[in-house]
């Protein structure tokens, strides 16, 4: 009232019915209207601008000056001249500035200004009006508008991904089946002729053949390197058979990731550790000891069980590796359990090179490797994330100090579904 | 046992002909790249048994294996793929006895064949051998069917009432545990639970495999299908008494024998329902001699035939084989069964 009676001042009565229209036209008015004085304080202003800056309790008189305007997105303040209304006091045309307002009243508004200069003939000066929209559901709706957009593009990535890895699949899996076969078949050949050479070894051994002819045959034997052959073939045989099923297990996590359709049951995690790291002794055995901290009573969780495991899998062959690349003398990888909350939360922690806070960002994306060529495939923690973060709703973080070591931690919300009936 | 194996890839035909050069004495191997050559092969010299790949160019592996159901239904099929996605899964599980994935290990290859010629040589020389090959599944009544679906679309459904429905059922039981057992699941232990089994597939797997498993077909509704699963019901409530103290996985593997005890007759009922039904109404030696007489085996042993080429686990298959002969070794899932039978089939 204040501010009106300081515009509408000195009225006559032909003015009052006049004045009392304009007040009920702006006051209707669905945008907001602001108008300041050439020191820029309050002179006037409507129930749409009240309605977005002011509350019940502070008045927008009082909460004003103390007003704080930002960019949009709410991170840089602006310089007072930038502000719409300083800017048309001095004369200029503002249109479409759009800014958020935080205001004593405890309001935050995102709003959209059009200011302009307003001469005072009478007074021989120059105010300024502003109207305004809230436009804060609009900004949001844009926000999802573009989140719904993000998330279609990655549904549309996974897709294609998926088609591509079952493509990829079945031209791996094809070579992959002979070179096991093949495999295999050198593998009885070479014990064929392994035994045959023994039994040549034992016949010159007994003295059955002549003088010069056992030592052509022990000649041609060490001249074949034979002993190293003996010791060597195998273990290529054996490696190579390694290799093939990395392979096969790399072929079968890139379609899983690609196809997920499995059922989540109720599961104890602490069982799921057990199992996992009985499975996993090679990974680690030769660079780090482990040790549990099972919790021993944790409450079921609803996952695929498989999935978890395969999760805690590559958080303890990232463990080995760290260790590993560390070069120090034996790590110590740690798995403990513990009930949170609403769920079960699974630490790996490792005290090897760690990670570095500028890669802490990348390391869950899919083929993002730090690991020698051959070493890593870029898939371990992508895949992590993707099955627990995506499929169980759950979280995946990590915490790393470079040089000491890191912490996953993984965790697995409840999800309130009755657990079945064994 | 005579192999034909069929692949568009050489050097996948040529990997398993050395690495199966050992037993070149106890199987006749043949190898083609196509699957016209296939046909030509078997027309010129039929086999027992055609291991084939799915994808290949011109005649797919889907259509070979469907072609050689309808000429040579004495023929045993099974698929090496190299594609293991589910839906390549559904799209041949009609026409195939066993589902083997590349890569697949030599040791399991080998396995397969094993087990594949040990099911022929149970049939030897029996009639029914001719036509065997054409049993793809066991009927199941549409009741039973339609009450599983109707968990399978309740948002609330669990695998546990799922597997309280399926387990009752010999037809959708076999369907859900030829898949769980097959390379596609890739586990090295047999499953012989049938929840266990829908958990390993999951409910969405489970739906499309009991759509495309012919599950429903002729004899679905027999009355006598819906007596002969009620005997099985009854079979596994006869043999839990003797399985207080059995390992978990014995015990397992024996109440889901009983549950499966009349597969054969169920497929029986199904291929000719008022031939079959009958035989039903004789005591069980009689029943046996008859079935003897028929098909030159009894539906016991074509029952456990079927286990064995759709690799359930093979305690099962031998239990159900042998569910009226003595025990042979104590303690197996047959000695049990066939000890929980004897004595009231006797009296």
């Amino acid at each position: 009232m204040t501010a009106n009676g300081a515009l509408f001042g000195r009225l006559t009565d032909a003015d009052d019915e006049r004045v009392e229209l304009l007040r009920s036209v702006i006051d209707c008015m669905p945008s907001g209207v602001v108008v300041v004085d050439m020191d820029g304080d309050l002179v006037l202003y409507n129930a749409a601008a009240r309605n977005a800056l002011a509350s019940r309790f502070v008045p927008l008189e009082v909460c004003w000056p103390d007003r704080e305007v930002f960019d949009i997105e709410g991170t840089r303040r602006l310089e007072p001249s930038e502000l719409p209304l300083a800017r048309a006091l001095q004369g200029e045309i503002c249109d479409d500035v759009e800014l958020t307002v935080r205001t004593k009243a405890n309001k935050t508004a995102m709003l959209r200004v059009n200011a302009r200069p307003m001469l005072q003939i009478a007074r021989g000066t120059l105010w300024a009006v502003a109207v305004f929209q809230d436009i804060g559901e609009e900004i949001d709706a844009a926000r999802h508008q573009r989140e719904l957009e993000r998330q279609l593009a990655q549904a549309q990535k996974m897709e294609s991904l998926g088609q591509l890895a079952s493509g990829i699949a079945h031209e791996i899996n094809t070579p992959t089946q002979y070179i096991s076969d093949n495999v295999r078949f050198l593998s009885d050949a070479f014990e064929a002729m392994a035994r045959y050479q023994g039994e040549v070894a034992a016949v010159v051994a007994d003295g059955a053949v002549e003088a010069e002819a056992a030592e052509r045959l022990d000649g041609a034997r060490e001249d074949a390197e034979l002993e190293f052959y003996a010791e060597e073939v195998p273990a290529a045989i054996r490696q190579s058979l390694e290799g093939l099923d990395r392979v096969a297990s790399i072929v079968r996590a890139m379609k899983e990731y690609a196809h997920p359709c499995d059922t989540k049951e109720p599961t104890d995690l602490d069982h799921v550790v057990k199992t996992t790291v009985a499975m996993s002794k090679n990974e680690y055995k030769y660079v780090a000891d482990l040790e549990l901290e099972l919790a021993g009573d944790l409450p079921k969780v609803a996952c695929v069980a498989g999935e978890i495991s395969q999760v805690l899998l590559n958080l303890v062959v990232n463990a080995a590796h760290a260790i590993a690349e560390a070069g120090r003398e034996r790590g110590v990888i740690r798995i403990r359990t513990s009930a949170v909350d609403d769920g079960v939360q699974l630490e790996v922690t490792d005290n090897g090179v760690g990670v570095p806070e500028h890669l802490s960002e990348r390391i869950f994306d899919p083929f993002f490797t730090t690991k020698a060529v051959g070493k890593g495939t870029g898939q371990g923690l992508a895949l992590a994330f993707d099955v627990v973060v995506r499929k169980h709703g759950g979280r995946l973080d990590v915490r790393s100090t470079q040089g000491e070591g890191s912490t996953f931690t993984v965790f697995v919300p409840r999800n309130a579904r009755e657990a079945p009936a064994a | 046992m005579r192999v034909l194996f069929v692949d568009d890839e050489p050097n996948v035909l040529a990997g398993i002909r050395r690495m199966l050069r050992p037993r070149r004495h106890d199987w006749d191997m043949r190898f083609v790249t196509s699957g016209p050559e296939a046909l030509e092969a078997l027309a010129a010299e039929p086999a027992d048994l055609v291991v084939s790949d799915i994808r290949m160019p011109g005649m797919s592996g889907v259509q070979l294996l469907k072609e050689v159901r309808a000429r040579w239904p004495a023929t045993l099929r099974m698929v090496l793929s190299g594609e293991s996605d589910r839906d390549a899964l559904l799209r041949s599980v009609g026409p195939t006895h066993q589902y083997l994935y590349k890569p697949c290990r030599p040791d399991a290859l080998i396995a397969a064949l094993e087990r594949m010629d040990a099911m022929l040589d149970l049939l030897q020389g029996a009639q029914i051998r001719a036509f065997a090959g054409t049993f793809d599944s066991v009927p199941t009544p549409s009741s039973a069917y339609a009450e599983a679906m109707a968990v399978l679309d309740d948002p609330e459904g669990t695998p546990a009432r799922l597997a309280a429905v399926i387990g009752g059922d010999a037809g959708m039981s076999t369907a859900v545990l030829r898949v769980a057992n097959s390379a596609y699941v890739g586990l090295s232990t047999p499953v012989a639970s049938v929840q266990r089994a829908i958990t390993l597939l999951g409910m969405d797997m489970v739906r499309a495999l009991l759509t495309v498993a012919g599950v429903l077909r002729s004899g679905s509704d027999h009355p006598a299908v819906g007596r002969v699963l009620a005997g099985g019901r009854d079979a596994v409530e006869r043999v839990r008494p003797f399985l207080v103290d059995v390992d978990p996985e014995v015990a397992q593997q024996t109440e889901l024998a009983a549950m499966l005890r009349d597969v054969g007759a169920l497929v029986l009922l199904g291929e000719a329902p008022e031939d079959y039904a009958p035989l039903l109404d004789l005591p069980a030696e009689e029943r046996a001699r008859e079935e003897r007489a028929r098909y030159g085996a009894s539906s016991a042993v074509v029952g456990g035939y079927l286990l064995g080429v759709w690799g359930l686990p093979a305690p099962v298959m031998v239990a159900v084989a042998r569910q009226t002969e003595p025990p042979l070794e104590d303690g197996t899932p047959q000695a049990l069964l066939a000890r929980a039978l004897a004595p009231r089939e006797a009296a």
